[in-house]
Formats: structure tokens, sequence, C-alpha cells
């Protein structure tokens, strides 16, 4: 009688033989998942900001607005001649010009509640007569900027795009620190998983070698350890998913509150990607980790 | 079939486990392995199983050459061999009848023919009535017994037997003894390694004698020799 043609993995013997680990090593089960649901939560919220600082600086490059401020000592009307010579710029599309009484009333507009702060300044205005620009092509920014910055009474100009540049140079930052944890964490849960399915295993290992010696694969014997590192894994995975709603949303609210400009995406918008993509994550990191055990384990 | 041929065992520079060993079992014979402790027989056997590869000769196990079997075929290898060793080795956890359909299932046997074999198996050795029970409620020799069945389960062409008695008391070993018998007339090859000269002289079986990792005497209807 020789079952090798006859073999089919036996599917509902893995799940249960694998799901039995779990159970028999409950309470190591349960840090391993607390663990790396951890990990994961942390990755999950430093690459959810990277995107979020992705989506806004896309949004603010693409603005076509620059900011031209008018040189002090300019009067009123030597500030408005300044119009036909910004219009002469190339790129340049459309030219607002905005008395600073107004740029102020504007400033005090956006400041809401905490504006009477500033109203004592009203007769002393500290803010400058400027230009709103219109760019034709918005990849034209640079070169527009010193084109207007050349203009004699034009002090400083300020635009999206150079907040954009700004932004850019945290979020390289933000990029580095996401890669540095992916590593660092990833190779934590790795970790934390292969020891826990060692401690199963090594709880098996009289099971696991009759299993050799009676010929079972390396494969059958392996199954049911690779459920369990995957269920563990799984777990993890949808546990910091449900963790990062909580603290994205807490994140979001206080970011958007303290910096005034800085808009995060809601959760709605990409959990249908996040909770795949978590959970592919947390099911590799569980393979990965069983794997790794099995590995040096059943090397005979 | 098993055959070895001018085989060389060399564990480290000082250490010679086989000496030009050569010997050949055909299908359906009955062997003792017999010689001191340090001797090589564990050698042997282990190369059978393909735990070890021989450094130098060749070793050939139902149609598989240990020397160059790839690591995947193995288990393919040791479906051909059932093993039952001195301390039984068997599940403390799982009773008698789930110890040997284990090893069934661990090798993808579908389940209505595990339902099928097992109790025949159970009955072959004489456990019908001991299905349910766990290990550690049985005897020693029931225990062996048990082992026996498992290895017997999945039908091999040769039953490969560690000191089987090595744990038993005499009635029980003769007992061991004539069930082994009773599977190698049902056509199984019985290899049996042992150190117990009573039961070698009274079966009267071919006996293979390693000493020193060398065959010195290989005689059929022979026995236990004297100066081991």
């Amino acid at each position: 009688m020789n079952f090798k043609s006859q073999f089919r993995p036996d599917i509902a013997y893995f799940l249960k033989e694998g799901l039995s680990g779990i159970r028999l090593h409950g309470l190591m089960s349960v840090a391993a998942v607390t663990v790396i649901a951890a990990c994961l939560l942390i990755v999950s919220t430093f690459v959810l900001i990277a995107y979020n600082l992705d989506v806004q600086i896309d949004s603010l490059a693409s603005q076509d607005e620059i900011a031209v401020f008018v040189d002090d000592a300019l009067s009123r009307d030597e500030a408005r001649a300044l119009e036909l010579s910004l219009k002469s710029v190339p790129n340049v599309a459309a030219v607002t010009f905005i008395p600073k009484e107004e740029a102020f009333d504007r400033y005090l507009e956006q400041l809401g509640e905490d504006a009477y702060i500033m109203e004592a300044l009203r007769d002393d205005n500290p803010l400058r007569d400027e230009y709103r620009v219109i760019m034709k092509d918005v990849s034209l920014h640079d070169e527009t900027v010193e084109g207007l910055k050349a203009i004699a009474g034009v002090a400083a100009t300020n635009s999206d795009k150079e907040l954009s540049d700004r932004l850019g140079h945290i979020k390289r930052i933000v990029n580095a620190i996401s890669y540095v944890l992916v590593a660092m964490l990833g190779a934590v849960s790795v970790f934390i998983i292969s020891n826990t399915v060692r401690l199963a295993m090594f709880a098996r290992r009289e099971e696991i070698s009759i299993m050799k010696m009676v010929g079972a694969t390396n494969g059958f014997i392996s199954a049911p350890f690779v459920v369990e590192g995957m269920t563990l894994g799984l777990l993890a995975g949808l546990i910091a998913f449900f963790a990062e709603w909580v603290v994205y949303g807490y994140i979001s609210e206080r970011l958007v509150r303290t910096s005034g400009i800085f808009e995060m995406l809601g959760f709605v918008q990409f959990w249908k990607v996040l909770l795949p993509a978590m959970l592919v994550a947390s099911a590799v990191i569980g393979v990965l980790g069983s794997v790794l055990t099995i590995r040096k384990f059943l090397r005979v | 079939m098993i055959e070895l041929r001018h085989v060389y065992m060399v564990y480290d520079a000082s250490t010679r486990a086989l000496n030009d060993v050569s010997f050949r079992v055909d299908d359906g014979e009955f062997v003792f392995i017999v010689g001191p402790s340090g001797s090589g027989k564990s050698t042997i056997l282990k190369l059978l199983a393909a735990e070890l590869r021989p450094t130098e000769g060749s070793v050939s196990v139902n149609g598989f050459n240990i020397g160059t079997i790839r690591e995947r075929d193995i288990p393919y290898l040791r479906r051909t061999i059932g093993v039952v060793y001195q301390d039984f080795r068997l599940i403390e956890n799982k009773s008698v009848y789930d110890n040997v359909a284990f090893v069934m299932r661990a090798v993808g046997a579908p389940l209505r023919i595990i339902k099928k074999r097992v109790p025949y198996v159970l009955d072959l050795v004489g456990l019908q009535n001991r299905s349910r029970r766990l290990p550690k409620q049985l005897s020693g020799g029931e225990q062996q017994r048990v082992a026996i069945a498992r290895a017997l389960v999945n039908n091999p062409d040769v039953i490969i037997a560690d000191e089987p008695t090595g744990n038993l008391d005499p009635v029980r070993s003769v007992e061991l003894m004539e069930l082994l018998e009773k599977i190698n007339k049902m056509g199984t090859t019985v290899l049996v390694v042992t150190h117990e000269r009573e039961l070698v002289n009274q079966l009267e079986k071919r006996v293979i004698a390693i000493e020193h990792g060398e065959v010195i005497s290989d005689r059929t209807g022979g026995y236990y020799l004297d100066e081991l």
C-alpha cells in the first residue's frame, strides 16, 4: 500500500492541528499577537502619515497662485503701478492687487475667535500690500518666481509650492523613519512568530520525529505550524487595523487642530486598501516566522 | 531488498564506525543483526533509514540508493520501512488507535482506508480490545505491540526492530518474537537488531554478527556467537 499517488493536502487536519497549537500555548499566543499588533500599528501609522504628506504636497504643488509682497518703501500708487511689470513676466496669467488693509481683514478672519489679539495692531498694520499672481503653467513655478523677484519693488514672494518643497523635506524624513521601522519592527514580528512556533514544535518534537520516521513529507509536518504562524499574524493584523482606526482618528484630529493648514484624509477614504494590505503583511510575517523555525527544526 | 556493498562509515578521523561491510537481505527473509555495543549496529540502522549516508560504498534499500537519494525522496524510502524501537516511542496523549492511525494520516492515506486498516493491524498484534487506551495504561509488552502495529500499518516491505525486547521480560520477549515471525510469514522482511542470545539461538534464523564495524560472521540458521 503506497499512498504516494493518493496524497492530497488534508486542509481540515492542518487547520485543526494549527489552531490547537495556538490554544495549547494560549498565553504565549496572546503575547505574540499583542506585540505584533503593536508593531504593525506603529508602522502603519508612519506609513499613513507619509501618505498624507504626499497627498498634501501634491495638492500644494498644484496650486497656481503666488503671493507677491510689495516693498514697504513704495507708495500706494507706486505699488499699483507694479501691476503692468508683473503682468509682463512670462507665464503670468492674471494679477490681483490686495491692499494691506484688506490683507489684514482677511488675516483677522482666518484667526476667527482669536482675532481680538491682533485687533490692536490695526492702526499699525504690519502687513504689506500684495499681489495674487496666477500662473498659466504650474510646472514653470520656479522660473516665474525668479521673474517676479527680479522686478524692482517686489520684496518677497510666497506660494504653496514653496511650502510644498519644505513639506517634501519633512516627508523624506518621515519616509526614512518608516523604512527603518518597517525593517526593524518587521524583523521583531518575524522573530516573535518564529519563537512561538518553535515552542509549539518543541512541545511536539516526539510526534514530529515519529512523523519523519514513518515517511511524512516535510510539507505535511510543517503545514500545521505554518497555519499556526499565519493565524497569529492575521489576528495581529486585524487587531492593528482596528487600533489604527482609533489612533488615526485621534492623530488627524489633533494635527488639523494644531497646525491649521495640514489636512488629513479621512480613514474611510483608504480603509479598503489598508485592511487587505495589513492582512497580507501580517500573513507574510506569520508564514515567514514559522517557515524560518520549521526549516531549522526539520533539518535532520 | 537491502544490500550493503563495501560500506565504510567514518564519523571523524578517529571514529570509524563501519569498515568494509557487505551483506544482502532478500525480500521475505528474517535476519538477526547481533553484536556488542559500539560494534556499528546502530550505524547500519541509520544508514538504512537514510539518517546517514555512507562515507564509501553503496547502500541500497528497497530500490533506493542511500548514497545518492535526494532529500525530498527520503520520506518515500521511509514509507517502505517500518521501524520498532526499544523504548517504543509512542505518543503519550494519543490513544492506541490514534497512535497507529496517525502514521497513516501522515503519509496521506484516505480516512476510509485508515478506518479499515487500523483495526485489522491492531487485531493482528492482538490489541483489538485496547484501541481506546492510552499507552501508559498498557504493559510494556502491549506498548511494544502498538509500536509494531504502527510500523506495520503502512504495509512496509521491511520491518526493522532495534532491540525490540530490551524493555520486556523473557515471556513477553518470546511472544514478541513470535509476532515478528508471524509478520515475516505474511511476506514482510524482518530485520532484528538484538543482544538477546537466548532468543536468537531459539529461533534459528540467519544471524549477521558485527564487531568493530566489520561483519565477522553471517550464517543462516546460525547461532549467537559465544565470543560476542
